[in-house]
């Protein structure tokens, strides 16, 4: 707001003054709208007595996985998981072509920040960490059966320990503002966007698989991986859940390194065209 | 039963409290570990009403991933230490 209010016009007047009577109105109709739904947490409500007990007594037997989340996630509702993956690996893609293309070289081994927070102490923790971090993020893949956790989680995990360290230690290639004598490591972008391009292709490559052996598409039934079809259910989304997890670790890595990349001295994006910052 | 709303009670108002830090504070540092901190808080609020795998994911995603982005780009705006 400035010292002197900006003229009104009539056509201004009429929006706002629709627009003050349009919320009340609308907030109550939601807040009484509201009142309807089931209570929360109602062992009445028709989600309690139709289709929590069907998962519940089921999901176990039907697809052998004691986590009934992932049963959920990776096998009733594969396709929907399908969806999010893509949305994840959309959203790596975004951020590719809007910051990368600012003035970023793909081709970058293994980038790190250009400024690296190496400390003594950063640098320690983060050797002590990043193995522990890794090995868990693999741990919880594989027990996401049984236990909460699973591909994403475990994606999640893997690639942030990686752009930890990169983020502590800096950028592996010459030139670079590096403290530390531990070259940063990883995937460079070009591998992190094969590892998501992988991780999406293979999760719809196991729906495809099972539509030709005769079943529906992310039906894993009918897939020839042996007889009992709770164990068959089980490998598939075993090979789901790793296949959510090089999605999501891929697309990790790639938000970082097009944060990261292609960064001179002076922060500003190496071919942007921009001058040094004030 | 008393017991259990008091601990959400806390956790609720430490969220708010993590929350509003984050957005009065100057530094982007800070604010990105307020935001991290109040991330932390979510995910324990979630496994306090059972929802594990939830909680699990905000750990990761907010309580870690989003903290290392948002303070790489904090250095990257390079106004972290105004």
């Amino acid at each position: 707001m400035g010292a002197s209010p900006p003229p009104r016009h009539e056509a201004t007047r009429v929006r706002r003054l629709l627009g003050a009577a349009a919320f009340p109105a609308l907030f109550t109709g939601l807040v009484l709208g509201m009142a309807e739904l089931p209570e929360f947490g109602d062992p009445a409500s028709p989600a309690s007595t139709h289709v929590s007990p069907r998962f519940i007594e089921d999901a176990a037997a039907e697809t052998g996985a004691a986590n009934m989340v992932t049963a959920v996630l990776a096998d009733y509702r594969g396709y929907d998981t399908l969806g999010e993956t893509a949305v994840i690996f959309a959203a790596g893609l975004g951020c590719l072509v809007i910051l990368a293309a600012a003035g970023g070289r793909p081709n970058l081994p293994a980038a790190g920040m250009s400024h690296p927070f190496g400390s003594v102490i950063l640098d320690t923790a983060t050797r002590i960490l990043v193995p522990v971090v890794l090995l868990f993020a693999v741990y919880v893949l594989i027990h996401g059966h049984i236990s909460p956790g699973g591909g994403f989680q475990g994606g999640v995990l893997f690639g942030s320990g990686l752009i930890m360290m990169r983020l502590v230690w800096g950028p592996a290639h010459e030139g670079g503002a590096r403290q530390s004598d531990v070259p940063a490591f990883g995937p460079s972008l070009r591998s992190s966007l094969i590892l998501a391009c992988a991780g999406i292709l293979g999760y719809a490559g196991i729906g495809l698989a099972a539509m030709a052996f005769g079943g529906e598409f992310l039906n894993y039934g009918t897939l020839p991986l042996g007889s009992d079809p709770a164990h068959v259910r089980e490998l598939a989304t075993l090979g789901i859940e790793a296949a959510v997890f090089l999605t999501v670790a891929g697309t990790v890595g790639v938000l970082f390194d097009t944060i990261s990349i292609g960064m001179r001295e002076d922060g500003v994006p190496i071919g942007s065209g921009r001058g040094p910052r004030e | 039963m008393a017991e259990g709303h008091l601990i959400s009670i806390g956790l609720l108002a430490a969220m708010v409290v993590s929350a509003a830090c984050a957005l009065a504070v100057k530094d982007l540092l800070t604010a990105a570990a307020l935001f991290g901190a109040f991330s932390f808080l979510t995910a324990t609020w979630f496994a306090l009403l059972g929802a594990v795998d939830v909680a699990f994911t905000e750990a990761c995603v907010g309580g870690a991933l989003t903290t290392i982005l948002f303070v790489s780009t904090a250095f990257r705006t390079g106004r972290s230490f105004d």
